[in-house]
């Protein structure tokens, strides 16, 4: 994988040293941890620990604080549904970004979707950091989607807007309905079955797939409702096949990604289930309505491998 | 009688008139292997058991595949060892044969090596997924190691063998 950051820190490094001395303290501050003045919008660092790769990928977004301030209250929105391997999120992904929140002086974190199973790592790094998540109060709330073209009414989570800050954790998977689902459909974890099956059969045309177009725009009218304020996708080990429940056919990908926009994280994580993005209808029809940049070359995009 | 009752009977457990309906639910449950069949591997928590639709509730979008060809009912049963391991075993009963090969020819692939179990099975890095009469039975572990790869193929046999040759 390409090290841009790598490549960077070279060149800047170089120029500091040819110019230093004349622009002073102009040139951006490179900390021993590799984080530098200007933080980027996406991040996807490959690596053998999980846990290692999503702490580096929001390092590099300018650390967690650039998101949780301190007393917030956090929303974490994790993907932990399904058992099969790939299914899910690892939990070193999700015990990272929980660990960093605390980090960052969070007054709590609301996990908004109950897991299903004996999710989190009982010792180890991230245990204590997910043994002090609040549960979520498996109330709902019915509100409205002001912008939505599909979906104008949605029963969701009542944490969903009670956290200051939102983040949304996924794994990048095959999906048998939209071909790809990471970042952008994992909000459907908010929302209670009904919401579910009206995403599925709203469209009154029968089949729970029976109008994919229709489903893509729920889902981005939903993340109009609520964007995440940090996207992180697991692309460690993903479901190649027989997604979204498995099990199936495994991929390695070994990578973590983060970033400020849900679909520019989808638009990169495509590439891991071998799809172009500009045919996944969730990521387009979100971009539609401006919740984020599919034409990566316009991002801030740093990728490493540890 | 139904024919779940005599699939009960037919494994030998007898029921009351009051435990009928209840065991008419649950038949799929005896399905699942006995412990010292999974040994060390022991049942994580309670099987989980869903009719007709509720099995989006169980497996999400996953469900449809199964709706679509005929669904009747599922269970699903985890087993543990150690702290961390697992392996999920997923029985389905659809209404018909032609429905689980359906579902069997969906769920299995390019890539996984045919086994010889069942009506038809194949296997994956690290799991089994095999059809026989109406059932679809798929059997998961969390990992791909050689002891979870031999407790998956004994758990699927295991399961094989309690569905009746002439099943219901």
């Amino acid at each position: 994988m390409k090290d841009e950051w790598s490549r960077r820190r070279v060149l800047a490094a170089g120029a500091a040293m040819a110019c230093g001395p004349a622009l002073g303290g102009m040139w951006p501050r490179v900390t021993s941890a590799g984080a530098a003045a200007e933080p980027a919008d996406l991040c996807a660092v490959a690596g053998a620990d999980p846990y290692q790769a999503s702490l580096k990928a929001i390092e590099q977004l300018g650390g967690m604080g650039r998101f949780v301030p301190k007393g917030a209250t956090v929303g974490l929105l994790i993907n932990h549904q399904f058992r099969n391997p790939g299914a899910h999120v690892n939990p070193d992904v999700a015990a990272a970004v929980a660990a960093l929140c605390w980090e960052s002086g969070a007054k709590s974190i609301l996990s908004l979707k109950d897991e299903r199973f004996a999710y989190w790592p009982r010792q180890g790094r991230g245990a204590e950091a997910a043994r002090r998540l609040t549960a979520c109060s498996g109330q709902y709330v019915t509100v409205e989607v002001p912008r939505g073209q599909a979906l104008r009414k949605a029963e969701v989570i009542k944490e969903l807007f009670a956290a200051d800050v939102l983040i949304n954790v996924s794994v990048a998977k095959d999906h048998d309905g939209t071909r790809y689902a990471c970042v952008l459909k994992n909000a459907m974890g908010a929302l209670t079955y009904n919401t579910c099956q009206f995403f599925h059969f709203g469209h009154g045309k029968g089949g729970w797939y029976g109008d994919v177009g229709f489903l893509s725009q729920c889902v981005a009218d939903l993340n109009l409702l609520r964007t995440p304020d940090l996207a992180v996708a697991d692309a460690t080990t993903i479901l190649t096949s027989n997604g979204p429940f498995g099990p199936g056919k495994l991929a390695k990908p070994q990578t973590v990604v983060a970033g400020v926009s849900a679909v520019s994280a989808d638009a990169y994580c495509a590439r891991f289930l071998g799809v172009d993005p500009s045919r996944i209808a969730m990521i387009v029809r979100s971009a539609a309505l401006g919740l984020g940049e599919t034409d990566l070359s316009k991002v801030k995009l740093r990728e490493f491998s540890i | 009688m139904s024919i779940l009752s005599a699939f009960l009977i037919g494994l030998g457990l007898a029921l009351s008139p009051a435990a009928a309906g209840d065991a008419q639910d649950q038949a799929i449950l005896f399905l699942f292997p006995r412990p010292e069949e999974v040994r060390p591997w022991v049942p994580d928590g309670p099987a989980q058991l869903a009719e007709g639709q509720e099995l989006f509730a169980l497996i999400d979008g996953g469900a449809e595949l199964f709706l679509r060809h005929g669904f009747e009912r599922a269970a699903v049963q985890n087993y543990a060892l150690e702290r961390d391991r697992h392996i999920q075993v997923e029985i389905y009963m659809m209404q018909s044969m032609d429905g689980a090969a359906e579902v069997f020819a969906r769920k299995s692939g390019p890539g996984e090596l045919p086994v010889a179990i069942g009506d038809g099975g194949a296997k994956g890095e690290y799991y089994v997924v095999f059809r026989r009469g109406r059932f679809l039975v798929t059997v998961a572990a969390g990992d791909a190691t050689a002891d979870a790869e031999a407790a998956v193929l004994r758990i699927a046999r295991a399961i094989e063998n309690r569905i009746p040759a002439r099943c219901p």
